[in-house]
């Protein structure tokens, strides 16, 4: 079988290819898992649509206050932006996934279509309630990152839909965000277990805390039950009380990660503690 | 200690007094194939594939443990675009290959012992069609149960591997190694102290950057055949396969271009790749392209030998180590490779018996080492041989004694190594004269160290450790043919090429080399020329391991060069119209010593010489004194030189998470003599690099003789921000063998790491790690076991 390689100038031709290609087409963005999946022979698309000589897709903008990262922004281009510098836990993320040739190539968009349980970006943008655009030739749709993910390597969107952007709302006041990762070494390694938050104080009360959690379940998932035990408390106290529990939305396989869950969740809340502490005016 | 520290240096400044007037060795002299390498356009084996060349590829083993009840290659054959399918029926010569012993098959023909053993060969003109015709092999296989655990498949009960293994002693027990010496009984009976634990060293992948490849050539002219492929023995590679091929060894020819790294597995794995790619080209008569993908080196080329060590030592209240007595087990794997046969070639076995006392003179030993095969991949040759497991046992042996005795562990270690007269447990005396800087390593490293200086412990919940560890490792082979030869040649301007069968993959021997000829000829470092790796260029250099090129390989450039120099310097004496003792060569220049008028260049001396009927080549030689081991009581002189070293780490550990930082890596190597201290560093930085991949991080997860972690995303090795910033010394007691003093100094470095962490990590949290990797998992395991028997 002979397999055809396009490269689309415009969304729109890439819609059309994905119209006629459907389920039989593989979009390839920077390509750093999909390409190594076709290579082993394990994905055999009748059509490849490579989506990064797309302009319109390539942008990274600011509308009314919220961050819009484009289908085909890379890594770096996310590291080296000046609209992305003020999500903290988004540039901790993004910044030590793989290695900087592989932040050269790969995506966010790509990241999430490719739904590893472990991505560090798409546990960063579950703890930011990011929302997808998906287009597609009938149009567009929206929706919030954590409806996105169905199972590992697996997402709700459909075959000739493709991720146009990203958007991620604008930090309310006093937000700070961080995030942390567990590997087994310092550098080019998949995540263990990772956390991303993103905490809004008043002085040193916890307003409102997103807490998302990687590579634990099937894919990223919130621990809604230890942010309800901190809104409203001073930060110190429900870091405190949320040590010993442990968050009954995550589901590890293996008993070691049970271990270290909480000790990472408490300490991506420090990082953004501490930030918030460092730059906001109810210090002390 | 500083008083110590200064009586060392002014005995080191002694030794070196006679070392001033070198021109080249000693110099940190860049790396000859470095800018090559970094442009990217030094030539691999993989780089001088050609498009007209088939495409060979193996079906490997469905069952780590099976029988073959029928193979059908029907279809595969019919598919258009296959040349040649091969099974074992089809082969042209002898099915079996090895460095010590032919035991392992190019092609399984009745049954599978690892997941590695192939079945069947294809040879298509392209690598698609190749893979597609694998796909139309029909196997049939009766699964027997594959075996994990040495310990296990000891057992007389246990299901057996080999049915009829041409060297295997009993069962699945290949080979059983012992050393005695003194009476460790009444040792044992009269010791104060007592210490005895069981310590588990994993199975580690070599993880090479370049993968196995082998072009294989037939040869018109001759019938014979060329083989390309990285190499760490070219000769040996010849000598195994020439049967194979159903050649006779001069019809092979083997060439190895620079290599990607081997780490002792390219002894083996090049046997694999060359088999394979060989008997495809003499089947087909056409160059046939062969690589293994990195999931097959994983699963099918050797690795280092995973073992069970049951340790006991005992020592008087004073610190004075009196006995051992050590029982080792090895995880084999599916083929001998390197792992030893009966005297004398027991190899890594023998290395675990050897090294179990450490770096002491300790008058009663006992150890005793078992070889067993399992289904898993052969366990080979892996920088340290058997020596890293050993170490990891002993050391970790003297920390808890010193721990017992409240004694310093550097303390404890001085009362016990080797010193000028000392013998060893495997009987050899050291002598000060061939080199014995241990405890100038040991001083320098506890300086940098600043031990003196109490610890800062705790910070939160990170805790701080400090650890030491001692080595002495010897340099070359212990076995009768150790020794090497090359080819040293005056081109008629007075340039010189050597031409050496030893191989480049990295540890800088082409420079090394170079710099030895170049100073003992009295040329330029840039007009000497060093070929490599090629069967029919040169004579048999020995393998390229053992950390023995420089000195032993070395040492024949020498005497290769000196009779150059010689016969250069009679036919000067002549022209000059003085006596030769008189004549030197220095800087490219032939002059009458004191006379400096007289000088005239080389290369003109040379060209004359030339038309004079002098000859300008001459073969190198040097063998050392013949090395001695015995099998029945481990007593001997298997080496002619050792170096030593010594090693200390400080960690922090995290424990809330069970991650270990290296915070403070210092490491001191008695190399005799750094030919080239740019070298010695990077070796010293490559091996510790790799025993904090051994100890952090690595192991092969085998269940049922299959590989679980076949890829680097299941294995890791460290990246660069796992390496600390590591305090290197260089410290040079001359070998009075070596060339220029030189011993080996490629495995060292891998040895001390291992223990020296284990320590710190003791230090840090009062708890015993005696199991290799200390990974975060395992840490954080044991910190909560411990809080949990402790609250």
């Amino acid at each position: 079988m002979k397999t055809e390689f396009f490269k689309p100038a415009t969304l729109s031709e890439a819609l059309a290819l994905l119209d006629k290609y459907q389920e039989k087409a593989v979009i390839v963005n920077g390509g750093t898992d999909i390409v190594i999946k076709i290579t082993q022979r394990e994905v055999n698309p009748e059509a490849i649509i490579y989506i990064q000589g797309i302009a319109e897709l390539k942008e990274i903008k600011e509308v009314n206050g919220d961050l819009v990262l484009g289908g085909a922004v890379t890594y770096t281009e996310v590291e080296n932006s000046s609209l992305c510098k003020k999500y903290d836990g988004l540039i901790q993320a993004v910044s030590e996934i793989g290695s900087p040739p592989i932040r050269n190539m790969a995506t966010p968009a790509g990241n999430i279509a490719n739904a590893a349980p472990a991505a560090d970006c798409n546990v960063m943008l579950l703890a930011l309630k990011a929302e997808v655009v998906l287009a597609s030739s009938g149009g567009e749709r929206s929706a919030n990152i954590q409806d996105i993910f169905a199972g590992p390597f697996k997402t709700v969107i459909k075959p000739n839909e493709l991720i146009k952007e990203i958007r991620i709302p604008q930090l309310t006041a006093n937000t700070h965000t961080s995030f942390i990762k567990m590997t087994r070494r310092k550098a080019q390694d998949i995540a263990r277990v990772s956390v991303g938050v993103s905490l809004t104080t008043e002085g040193s009360v916890c307003r409102d805390i997103k807490i998302a959690l990687g590579a634990i379940n099937k894919f990223p998932v919130r621990a809604y039950t230890l942010e309800e035990a901190m809104i409203g408390k001073e930060v110190e106290r429900g870091v405190a009380e949320i040590k010993e529990i442990f968050p009954p939305e995550a589901t590890p396989r293996k008993s070691y990660k049970r271990l270290v869950t909480n000790v990472i969740i408490e300490r991506a809340i420090r990082k953004a503690y501490r930030k918030a502490a460092a730059g906001g005016e109810h210090v002390g | 200690m500083g008083v110590i520290l200064e009586d060392l240096e002014q005995e080191v400044k002694a030794i070196h007094a006679d070392q001033n007037d070198l021109n080249v060795v000693g110099k940190r002299i860049k790396r000859i194939e470095a800018l090559a390498k970094a442009l990217g356009t030094a030539r691999y084996a993989a780089d001088l594939k050609r498009d007209d060349m088939l495409i060979g590829k193996a079906l490997f083993a469905k069952h780590p443990h099976a029988l073959i009840k029928k193979i059908d290659t029907s279809r595969a054959e019919e598919l258009e675009g296959v040349i040649a399918v091969m099974t074992a029926k089809d082969l042209p010569g002898r099915n079996g290959y090895g460095i010590l012993i032919p035991d392992k098959p190019v092609i399984a023909e009745k049954k599978v012992k690892y997941q590695g053993d192939p079945v069947a060969l294809v040879a298509a003109v392209n690598e698609e069609i190749a893979k597609k015709a694998l796909d139309l092999i029909e196997v049939e296989y009766a699964v027997l149960p594959a075996l994990d655990d040495p310990r296990e498949a000891m057992k007389d009960d246990a299901v057996l591997i080999h049915e009829n293994h041409p060297a295997a002693d009993k069962g699945n027990i290949l080979t059983e190694v012992s050393l005695t010496r003194g009476d460790v009984d009444k040792a044992f009976a009269e010791a104060d102290i007592i210490i005895e634990n069981l310590y588990e060293t994993p199975m580690v992948d070599h993880s090479y950057l370049e993968p196995d490849v082998c072009i294989a050539e037939p040869d018109p002219i001759t019938g014979g055949l060329l083989l390309i492929a990285p190499a760490q023995f070219v000769h040996a590679t010849k000598r195994s396969l020439a049967p194979v091929f159903n050649l006779p060894p001069n019809k092979v020819r083997v060439l190895s271009p620079v290599v990607g790294a081997g780490y002792g597995g390219k002894e083996d794995s090049c046997l694999d790749v060359c088999s394979i790619a060989g008997v495809l080209a003499l089947r087909t008569k056409k160059t046939v392209y062969f690589e293994l993908t990195r999931e097959e080196i994983f699963r099918n080329t050797g690795k280092r030998h995973a073992t069970y060590i049951k340790h006991r030592l005992a020592a008087t209240r004073e610190g004075k180590v009196t006995a051992i007595d050590v029982e080792t087990i090895l995880d084999k794997g599916a083929y001998v490779s390197m792992g030893g046969l009966r005297e004398p070639t027991h190899a890594v076995t023998q290395r675990t018996v050897m090294y179990a006392g450490g770096a002491y003179a300790i008058p009663n030993a006992r150890a005793k080492s078992y070889s067993v095969f399992t289904n898993h991949p052969y366990s080979c040759a892996m920088r340290g041989f058997g020596a890293p497991q050993a170490y990891f046992a002993v050391e970790s042996q003297m920390d808890e004694l010193a721990r017992k005795l409240e004694m310093d562990p550097i303390e404890l270690r001085l009362k016990n190594i080797v010193r000028d007269g000392d013998r060893t447990i495997f009987g050899q005396v050291m002598k000060k004269s061939r080199g014995l800087g241990l405890e100038e390593c040991i001083a320098k490293v506890k300086e940098r160290m600043e031990w003196e200086k109490p610890l800062e412990r705790t910070a939160g919940s990170r805790k701080r450790g400090r650890g030491f560890s001692t080595f002495l490792y010897g340099t070359g082979v212990p076995l009768p043919f150790e020794g090497a030869s090359c080819y040293a040649t005056f081109q008629t301007d007075g340039t010189v090429s050597i031409a050496v069968s030893s191989t480049e993959m990295g540890q800088g021997l082409l420079t090394a080399f170079t710099q030895i000829a170049a100073e003992t000829l009295g040329v330029d470092f840039d007009n000497v020329v060093v070929n490599i790796s090629d069967t029919d260029a040169s004579p048999d250099a020995g393998p390229t391991v053992a950390s023995r090129s420089t000195t032993v390989v070395g040492n024949a450039i020498i005497n290769g060069c000196t009779q150059l120099k010689n016969r250069i310097m009679d036919f000067a004496s002549r022209e000059l119209k003085a006596d030769s003792r008189d004549i030197d060569i220095k800087e490219g220049k032939v002059f009458i010593v004191g006379k400096p008028e007289t000088a005239v260049p080389l290369g003109s001396m040379v060209a004359k010489a030339f038309v004079n009927q002098v000859p300008l080549s001459a073969t190198g030689v040097w063998y050392p004194p013949r090395p001695t081991f015995s099998g029945e009581d481990g007593q001997g002189d298997p080496m002619h030189a050792y170096a030593f070293g010594a090693q200390g780490v400080e960690i922090e550990v995290d424990t809330e998470t069970g991650e270990i930082d290296i915070v403070k890596f210092v490491l001191a190597c008695d190399v005799g003599k750094a030919i080239n201290p740019v070298n010695v560093e990077q070796q010293m930085e490559g091996g510790a690099a790799m025993g904090i991949g051994w100890s952090l991080m690595e192991e092969i997860d085998m269940s049922n003789g299959v590989m679980k972690n076949d890829s680097f995303k299941n294995y890791p090795i460290p990246s660069i921000k796992d390496v600390p910033e590591m305090d290197l010394i260089i410290v040079e007691h001359p070998n009075e063998l070596g060339p220029f003093g030189a011993k080996g100094i490629g495995e060292p470095p891998t040895v001390p790491t291992a223990p020296a962490i284990r320590n710190a990590l003791y230090d840090a949290l009062g708890i015993k790690f005696n199991k290799i990797p200390f990974t975060p998992q395992r840490v954080i395991e044991e910190i909560k076991k411990y809080e949990n028997k402790n609250s």
